[in-house]
């Protein structure tokens, strides 16, 4: 209850800026809400742009409840979707429809390669994962560029972006009949590897002895739970997780991977983690809550001259803000009891 | 060539020195502050929208100080009342200030995104005079630390919050003096990178220096002066990264896009392996 409080001041916070840039903050609101559920093409649009957000939520929460803060979704995702992308171009190439597993793998390999990359400093080094995954995300965008631009660049196009993936590993659209957004498969996807992550949390010894180590370290050393593997493999899985947010872009729209395709994804990725607190089916709300504004600021950018599309990150941080502060406001509240 | 690059190393280091000063005031009170990313960048673009609309760059630059020590205020109060954690209030500022000064941006000068260029008797043309502040800037710090009773208490407020509630002294208020005060230090970086570096804000200027220079106060170990000297390293890397770029050595020219990641592996790789016994401040990020 109170975090739809806090939601909802959140965006009357938001809303009520756009007076001072000069609009009708009803008309911004309407704009909004019509951009996002309007027709059944922008549901479609919402639902894609909340595909990605789906993994980069459940990989960012995967860290915070082994009490690992990974900012690094973004550039785990990077890598994931320039190394599946060379695999798709320069390995598979025509393999038919079989090879999409092998994309869905290495984009979670190569996540987790880098989130792992993390992991270890983490475990054997002692490196802040918060300062480790800010560097390996601008470290990542460096590499990325390199290989977009040098290794696959499409030569016959004027903006840096590698040649089209072959036809048969792309990603279908789903119900291209009833809306004609790029809504693809890897929604369905997503909501498989929520199921499975849920499963796994709830079943497994391997999640609790990371849960173990993130919550109480030294309780999880004096059970012999190996604490460096267990850091390690959260920050892997964390960094799997994410890799796969690549795919809705890159095989399920555009088809091929373009400068900056992660979009900031991994970053909104805490908004939706923070926002769901301990429930999976909390981070498919909320994925599609930040689906829904995401789409509904692009409209906002088009339809009104004073908001860019930039506007929805700032509705991200402020809902961040008044969320993650409600421990200290109910205390503030109590006071007064 | 190397007078370049030593001339370079030294403009760079500038916003480093800032926000890892500023950086050193909040976190060894207790206050994590990954926001130093944030206000270098709001600082920026501040000093230049006033510098545009006032027509004097002291001036503006004494707004942008006071204006981002008024967010370096509200940081400081959500993070210390909202008994949240401070990174995740650190990462939410910083998403925040760099989606409304876009955003601001659009509708004060249209859809660029920066700020119109300045012209130079609307900049600080003078590198030395911020190095100059810096330094002594650093020297303050140190000094304050040793001996005043603000430095002191604000040590303790960063290992034993506990201690100075028990002296009966309020860490909380001297926590957010610490955090206000370091927010307005990073607001100086920010203005060089703006009025000095540069003339006038353009789109994600500080381009990831505040992180860098949190990555220079790790690798210090939280104390002055192998802080300063972490950044001028870090600053090093950065003005290589520049130099190098467009050669060739011995035939094979490295591509850009591996030299431009040169300071975040620079930082990376020094913080993993080459910092000994650095500890953090014991109460960092830690609400009692």
């Amino acid at each position: 209850m109170l975090r739809a409080i806090s939601l909802l001041l959140a965006l009357i916070i938001s809303l009520g800026a756009s007076v001072f840039l000069g609009e009708n903050p009803f008309e911004v609101a309407k704009i909004l809400i019509y951009g996002a559920f309007g027709t059944p093409t922008n549901i479609g649009y919402t639902l894609f742009y909340a595909t990605p957000l789906i993994f980069t939520g459940l990989s960012v929460r995967w860290g915070l409840k082994s009490g690992l803060f990974n900012i690094g979704s973004e550039g785990q995702m990077t890598i994931a979707g320039v190394f599946s992308t060379w695999l798709a171009l320069d390995v598979i190439q025509d393999g038919g429809h079989i090879g999409i597993f092998g994309i869905i793998l290495c984009a979670a390999l190569s996540g987790a390669l880098w989130g792992g990359v993390a992991g270890w400093l983490k475990s054997y080094r002692n490196t802040h994962e918060v300062l480790s995954t800010i560097l390996l995300n601008f470290i990542s965008y460096g590499v990325a560029s390199y290989l977009i631009f040098h290794v696959l660049k499409d030569a016959g196009s004027q903006i840096p972006e590698t040649t089209l993936i072959t036809e048969t590993l792309w990603l279908p659209v789903i119900f291209p009949e009833v809306q004609s957004s790029p809504l693809n498969v890897s929604f369905c996807i997503a909501l498989f590897v929520t199921l499975f992550m849920f499963l796994y949390d709830r079943h497994s010894i391997s999640s609790f002895r990371q849960r173990l180590t993130g919550s109480v370290p030294r309780a999880a050393q004096m059970a012999g739970i190996n604490t460096k593997a267990s850091l390690f493999l959260t920050l892997a899985i964390s960094g799997a997780l994410a890799g796969m947010a690549s795919l809705n872009n890159i095989f399920g729209y555009v088809h091929r991977a373009r400068e900056g395709f992660a979009a900031g994804a991994g970053f909104v990725g805490i908004a939706v983690a923070l926002l769901a607190r301990n429930s999976y089916f909390g981070i498919l709300l909320s994925a599609i809550f930040f689906g829904a504004l995401h789409k509904g600021s692009l409209d906002l950018d088009i339809d009104t001259s004073n908001i860019t599309r930039d506007f929805s990150i700032v509705i991200q941080a402020l809902i961040i803000l008044v969320v993650t502060s409600q421990d200290g406001v109910e205390k503030f509240l109590r006071k007064f009891r | 060539m190397i007078e370049e690059i030593l001339l370079s190393t030294i403009r760079l280091s500038i916003p480093l020195l800032m926000a890892a000063l500023g950086g050193m005031l909040s976190e060894r009170s207790g206050v994590a502050n990954i926001a130093l990313e944030g206000f270098l960048l709001v600082s920026a673009f501040l000093a230049a929208l006033f510098a545009h609309y006032l027509g004097n760059p002291w001036l503006a630059t004494l707004v942008a100080v006071i204006l981002t020590g008024v967010i370096g205020l509200m940081f400081a109060a959500v993070s210390i009342y909202g008994r949240a954690d401070q990174i995740v209030i650190g990462m939410a500022f910083n998403l925040l200030l760099a989606g409304s000064i876009p955003v601001i941006c659009k509708s004060l000068f249209g859809a660029s995104g920066s700020t119109p260029s300045l012209p130079i008797e609307n900049r600080i043309d003078s590198p030395n005079l911020f190095l100059f502040s810096a330094l002594s800037l650093f020297l303050l710090v140190t000094w304050m630390y040793k001996k005043t009773r603000f430095g002191l208490r604000s040590i303790a407020a960063g290992e034993n919050p506990l201690a100075l509630i028990s002296v009966g002294v309020t860490p909380t208020w001297i926590q957010i003096k610490a955090v206000v005060l370091g927010a307005m230090i990073t607001a100086l970086g920010g203005t060089f990178l703006s009025l000095c570096l540069g003339s006038g804000y353009i789109r994600n200027m500080s381009a990831g220096r505040g992180y860098i220079a949190l990555a220079a106060l790790i690798f210090g170990g939280w104390r002055p002066v192998p802080t300063m000297l972490a950044c001028f390293f870090f600053g090093l890397t950065d003005a290589l990264q520049i130099q190098i770029q467009g050669q060739s050595f011995f035939g094979i020219s490295i591509p850009s896009q591996f030299i431009q990641i040169l300071p975040f592996l620079a930082a990376l790789i020094f913080v993993a392996f080459f910092s000994k016994g650095a500890r953090a401040p014991k109460a960092i990020n830690v609400r009692y």
